[in-house]
């Protein structure tokens, strides 16, 4: 069970005894089976063939042995589905995921995670979108850029005949950018307007479907827009509503997919409009892409049930790679620790298939919250792009300033009011000052243009305000130095939007009588410096496992233009659309975020598949990651934070020739998740036969080891894919180190490929600080850049060495890694004897136990074991400890595992009086008697335990601690060993032995 | 191993004995019982006769599953294992000299390993009242894992120089081209088991058992008169 629901299970008290027992509530669950999904299906079943497509070819679920396999898995869900008393189910997985979804009760998920072939049960949850002249900006419609060049087949490296599938919140199909008709200038045209076709049928690899809805029939896909499908099943089994403005079919109801389709894929030169503002041409990254949207997102009437269900998620990744999509685009958050959810592992079978996945990193930024950091996954940062729309402000007085600004124009001069001035009848005055709905005076700023203050409120609000009210132009300013960006919004009047040092001048000026001033294109405009790093990308390193780097890489993604939904739909025009008898308008808009970087990796990496048919994602990934541009910051100079973009900034042109590449195969995936002692998922091999492979030797273009002991060697293979043999130098930069490559050399045959190992030295870098630098392969043509990051390490202990040998008297050896030469004290402390504590508790009862810590105490730890629980692990309580007696205080940790397997430990805790609470989530009616263990280990308890260190440790390097303890069976002890450089502390491990 | 402290106190080997002065009490230390637990450097223990004192690092009496993934295999029972860079001095507890004619022993490596692992080898020192202290260089079994089995080592050409010893020492250690010249850096631990000695009685007792002997055989010899 989650932790999550061990809230729920305890808030919900009353709820539950109210709904009685014979309606006990039920939840959408994703039930992953054990055998492997059809896309990587290794014929290991007698009788049934192979499914997994050869390294270069699309999976086909028509074949034969697709269909026999699949009908296999089907059979073999409906035995299990009866066995649980054939719940509703909510989505079959087939293709890049084994399983179902099903709406269960919290018995039937418990019953069903200890049935034969059930890998996993887990609850669905609702993960968050994360929300041109960028085609240029890329240099890839300039002259020489990638745009400019041919295939194969002649055909210029526009995305021809590779197909984009987005998953997001559906399509808005009235955008020329899906269109696949040219008008008689030639620009594109949408699929209700006459012109001529310019799109083939779609390639012979496609298998998908135009799903027909409410508000979307089959004829607004083409050749262009080739299947649309939607996935609302999850959500409505959920409980969550639509709001009424939403399409329960392919069309969007919320604009994010819309604008990532078109950004990836859309068509090139689509002259568009925001709310009816003229804005000029926008292009997708490969125009010539052949566009599949999945729909999985959803406008709802609260903020929590807005989103997209994984479990509905799971079949649109399932049907996606079954239609032969090739790159997936999900800008949609994700996991940040589990390389074994759901989504990450769909992800993987279907990196597994052939096909590329590009995911948003998040918009949690700066803080350390990188999403998606599955090493198959391209995780995309955003940063800026270098076309600012700029407009000065002319006060009367002679000053201006120059701000953001949409409105490219001439605003005449005319009265400036402070909206502080002219507050509505009865409105607060902060109301007033932000410019809220209904805050101003209707008549007294006619004609004016009026100064309001950020904060609170949208800020296309905010001139929505000054509109209502007969203002001719709004300057916004800003208030705050923390929340000090310019954002160029299509507001519904002409705006300037200026920063911090610039108010008081403002509005000292706007508050006298008669003040004045006007709009215009500035004179001098200041030179744009680009990319530089979004606040709100989320940053590394990877929280999961900090050799593997994320994010990958970084794109544009602030004031991107792309096709959008018509929002100004009145209820009656939506509800007319949905049965066919009104047509809406087209429409662009302006958004940020890492959903609007991802698109254009998706639309680069459309433009390599195109170019190279036979690569594999991995391959692309390293073309892409090897070949970046720098990202800057503000002053110009290079930005020296990695955790923001990862390799750098996406720089297509050179990706499509990019020397070497860094290749892996699903294999290598599955040895890492070998390595970190994870399952991978069937159809990879078991880690009995795949191996492992250290996180940092995971063939990645990337190098990164999060925890050097003094020095450490890395290995990588490298492909050359020149097209000729060539000799390939080695250069590297990374200060504190020394890196040594061998061979420094590599003389590569065309297509061959070669083996080197990089050896990382610490020599003055600071202990858990990282350092950022480059590794190079250069042919003298060619420069194959890949990020090299290192952090050394301390010293490393194990957290906790267990002993459960059902002896009194007992001595353990464990190994320790110090990046120090010198001398260790080993400092001892118990064994303490497990106080137990006798309870019961019914399903949704707690029961609390006070625990007095005294001052000084190393550790305090409370368990629960199945042993000591009635009903063993077929029960599951849950356990959570407060800093106050009796629940009261706070949560100092909580443990909700299932069964009643339950640990909380805390280190180092402050005095007081702290209290364990069980918490019964599936027992017995009568409720299920337990025995809870607790310890609290020091300031100076017990001399039964003994540990003895090296006599000296080497930077660098192992050394052996000896343990040893005699204590009378039958019991639980807990103890430290604390290890001391002279009088710092530099480790700590735990003792626990369970000699019972 | 196994329980073989062997005490050959029979009449008959002490008729041997006075058959050749060559033939002495032969003992196996073998670990077992409840010497096991944890030795801190300059800590020592006994058994059969003979002390052992852990040198430099730590040492633990105890068996395989105390050291985790780099327990050595082939012995389910107690032995000594050897830490870091540490050093196991064996001496009679009673000051004799003894001979030593074999021993057990199998390599503990690091976890994790040190890039690269050295090549490490077992040394044995004779102490000798009459010679320098000399060594002689025994090769661990080898090992695709990180568990390496025991190897017994019983040739007696290989312990021909190891007679009429004070004490003997055991440590690992980098061979190179002959020498130890290279630092372990902790990654000289070894299992050791089985240490086969045999007390050597010395001169003075020699001289009273055979006197002892001639006087038995005199009075044989008058009584059979």
């Amino acid at each position: 069970m989650r932790i999550s629901r061990f809230a729920l299970a305890t808030g919900l008290i009353a709820v539950a005894c109210a709904a009685g027992a014979q309606t006990a509530a039920r939840k959408t669950y994703i039930v992953q089976l054990a055998d492997a999904p059809a896309a990587t299906y290794t014929g290991t079943i007698s009788g049934l063939a192979a499914t997994r497509p050869a390294a270069g070819a699309k999976l086909d679920v028509r074949a034969p042995a697709v269909r026999a396999y699949v009908r296999h898995l089907d059979a073999q869900r409906n035995s299990q589905l009866a066995a649980v008393g054939n719940p509703q189910v909510i989505h079959r997985y087939d293709i890049t995921f084994n399983g179902y979804s099903a709406q269960l009760t919290a018995a039937q998920a418990q019953a069903l995670k200890t049935k034969a072939g059930v890998l996993s049960v887990t609850e669905s949850e609702v993960r968050q979108l994360d929300t041109t002249r960028t085609p240029a900006f890329l240099g890839l419609s300039t002259p020489g850029g990638l745009w400019s060049k041919l295939d194969a087949n002649s055909n210029p490296v526009k995305g021809e005949n590779v197909i984009i599938g987005v998953i997001d919140s559906g399509v808005w199909p009235e955008n020329a950018s899906f269109g696949d008709k040219t008008d008689g200038g030639g620009a594109p045209v949408a699929y209700n307007q006459a012109g001529t076709q310019v799109y083939g049928a779609p390639p012979a690899k496609w298998k998908g479907v135009c799903q027909a809805g409410p508000g979307f029939t089959a004829a607004m896909c083409n050749n262009k827009l080739i299947g649309a499908r939607y996935y609302s099943t999850a959500f409505k089994a959920s409980g969550a509503t639509m709001i009424p403005l939403e399409y329960d079919s392919p069309r969007d109801g919320g604009g994010h997919g819309t604008h990532t389709a078109s950004t990836s894929g859309g068509n090139n030169n689509v002259v568009s409009t925001v709310n009816g503002t003229a804005i000029g041409a926008i292009s997708g990254i490969a125009p010539r892409a052949r566009l599949a949207t999945y729909k999985v997102c959803w406008e709802a009437t609260t903020v929590a049930t807005t989103g997209c269900y994984t479990a509905d998620t799971l079949k649109a990744i399932d049907d996606a790679v079954a239609d032969g999509v090739d790159v997936i685009n999900f800008s949609v958050s994700g996991t940040k620790t589990n390389f074994l959810d759901a989504v990450e592992i769909a992800y993987l079978n279907a990196t597994t298939a052939g096909v590329f996945v590009a995911a948003s990193a998040g918009n949690s930024g700066p803080a350390n919250e990188v999403a998606h950091m599955s090493p198959w996954i391209m995780t995309v940062a955003a940063s800026t792009h270098d076309r600012q729309a700029l407009a000065e402000l002319n006060l009367g007085n002679g000053s201006s300033f120059i701000g953001v600004s949409v409105f490219g124009g001439n605003l005449p001069a005319a009265p400036i009011v402070l909206s502080s001035s002219i507050p509505a009848a009865g409105a607060l005055q902060l109301h007033a000052d932000q410019c809220r709905l209904n805050s101003l005076d209707a008549t007294a700023a006619i004609g004016k243009i009026i100064v309001c203050d950020r904060g609170s409120n949208a800020r296309v609000e905010k001139s929505a305000e000054a509109k209502r009210i007969g203002g001719v132009g709004m300057v916004l300013l800003n208030v705050s130095a923390a929340a000090n960006g310019l954002v160029a919004d299509f507001h519904t009047l002409p705006t300037v939007h200026l920063p911090l040092a610039n108010r008081d001048a403002v509005r000292a000026y706007a508050a006298l009588a008669g003040a004045t001033a006007s709009f215009s294109p500035p004179a001098n405009p200041p030179p744009v410096v680009a990319p530089v790093m979004a606040d709100f990308s989320s940053r590394g390193p990877n929280k999961a496992n900090g050799n593997v780097l994320k994010p990958d890489i970084s794109g544009p993604g602030v004031d991107i233009l792309a096709g959008y939904i018509d929002g100004s739909l009145t209820q009656a025009q939506h509800d007319a659309l949905l049965v066919g008898n009104f047509t809406p308008a087209a429409n662009a808009n302006s958004l940020s975020g890492t959903s609007m970087s991802s698109p254009h990796v998706a639309g680069a990496a459309a433009l390599l598949r195109q170019l190279y048919p036979s690569w594999s994602p991995a391959a692309i990934k390293s073309a892409m990651m090897t070949s970046t541009n720098d990202i800057k910051l503000a002053n110009g100079t290079a930005d020296p934070d990695r955790w923001g973009y990862g390799a750098g900034h996406m720089s297509p042109t050179p990706s499509a020739n990019p020397g070497l590449v860094y290749d892996a195969t699903p294999a290598d995936y599955g040895r890492f998740l070998c390595g970190l002692s994870l399952t991978p998922p069937a159809g990879l091999g078991s880690c009995g036969t795949l191996g492992t492979v250290l996180p940092w030797n995971l063939n990645l273009a990337s190098l990164t080891a999060s925890d050097v002991p003094g020095t450490l060697t890395l290995t990588r293979t490298v492909k050359n894919v020149t097209g000729a043999a060539a000799v390939f130098n080695a250069s590297t930069t990374l200060p504190g180190w020394t890196v040594l490559v061998t061979p420094a050399s590599l003389n590569l045959a065309a297509g061959a490929s070669g083996s080197f190992t990089v050896k990382l030295t610490n020599v003055s870098a600071a202990v858990g600080s990282w350092t950022f630098g480059s590794l190079v392969w250069s042919d003298g043509v060619r420069t194959v850049r890949s990020p090299l990051s290192a952090r050394p390490l301390g010293f490393a202990a194990p957290s906790v060495v267990t002993d459960v040998r059902a002896a009194g008297k007992g001595s353990k050896v464990f190994n320790i890694v110090s990046a120090y030469t010198g001398t260790l004290q080993v400092v001892p402390n118990g064994l303490v004897e497990a106080t137990r504590s006798s309870g019961s508790v019914a399903q949704n009862a707690t029961q609390c136990f006070n625990v007095n810590v005294p001052a000084g105490a190393e550790l305090a730890r409370f368990q629960l074991f199945n042993a000591d629980t009635a009903g063993g692990g077929a029960t599951d309580i849950d356990l959570e400890v407060f800093n106050g007696p009796n629940g009261t205080g706070t949560s100092v940790g909580a443990s909700g595992a299932g069964q009643s397997e339950e640990l909380v430990s805390l280190a180092s805790p402050a005095a007081g009086i702290y209290s364990a609470c069980v918490a019964g989530f599936t027992t017995p009616p009568a409720g299920a008697a337990f025995t809870l263990s607790s310890w609290v280990v020091g300031p100076a308890v017990g001399t039964t335990l003994k540990a003895a260190g090296p006599a000296n440790v080497f930077a660098g390097g192992t050394a052996s601690i000896g343990l040893s303890w005699a204590v009378p069976a039958g019991k639980r002890y807990l103890g430290t060993v604390k290890f001391m450089n002279g009088a710092s502390v530099v480790g700590r491990t735990t003792v626990f032995v369970d000699n019972h | 191993m196994h329980k073989l402290i062997r005490r050959l106190y029979a009449s008959a080997a002490i008729v041997g004995a006075a058959l050749s002065p060559q033939a002495q009490a032969s003992t196996v230390i073998d670990f077992e019982g409840g010497i096991a637990g944890l030795y801190f450097a300059g800590q020592s223990f006994s058994q059969g006769g003979f002390t052992m004192t852990a040198g430099h690092d730590f040492g633990t009496v105890g068996v395989a599953s105390d050291l985790g993934s780099v327990g050595p295999s082939g012995n389910a029972t107690q032995f000594f294992f050897n830490s870091n860079d540490g050093l196991l001095t064996l001496r009679n507890s009673t000051g004799s000299l003894f001979n030593l004619d074999g021993f057990s022993a199998a390599f503990v490596p690091l976890n994790p390993p040190p890039v690269p692992t050295p090549t490490t080898v077992l040394v044995a020192v004779g102490l000798s009242i009459d010679e320098p202290a000399f060594g002689t260089f025994f090769s661990f079994a080898n090992s695709a894992t990180s568990s390496f089995p025991f190897a017994s080592y019983n040739n007696p050409a290989d312990f021909g120089r190891f007679k009429n010893l004070v004490g003997v020492q055991f440590y690992a250690c980098v061979l190179d081209t002959g020498v130890c010249a290279t630092p372990t850096l902790n990654n000289g631990q070894f299992a050791i088991d089985d240490i086969k000695v045999t007390a050597v009685p010395e001169p003075t007792t020699l001289l009273l058992m055979t006197a002892g002997l001639l006087g038995l055989a005199l009075r044989a010899r008058r009584s059979a008169r």
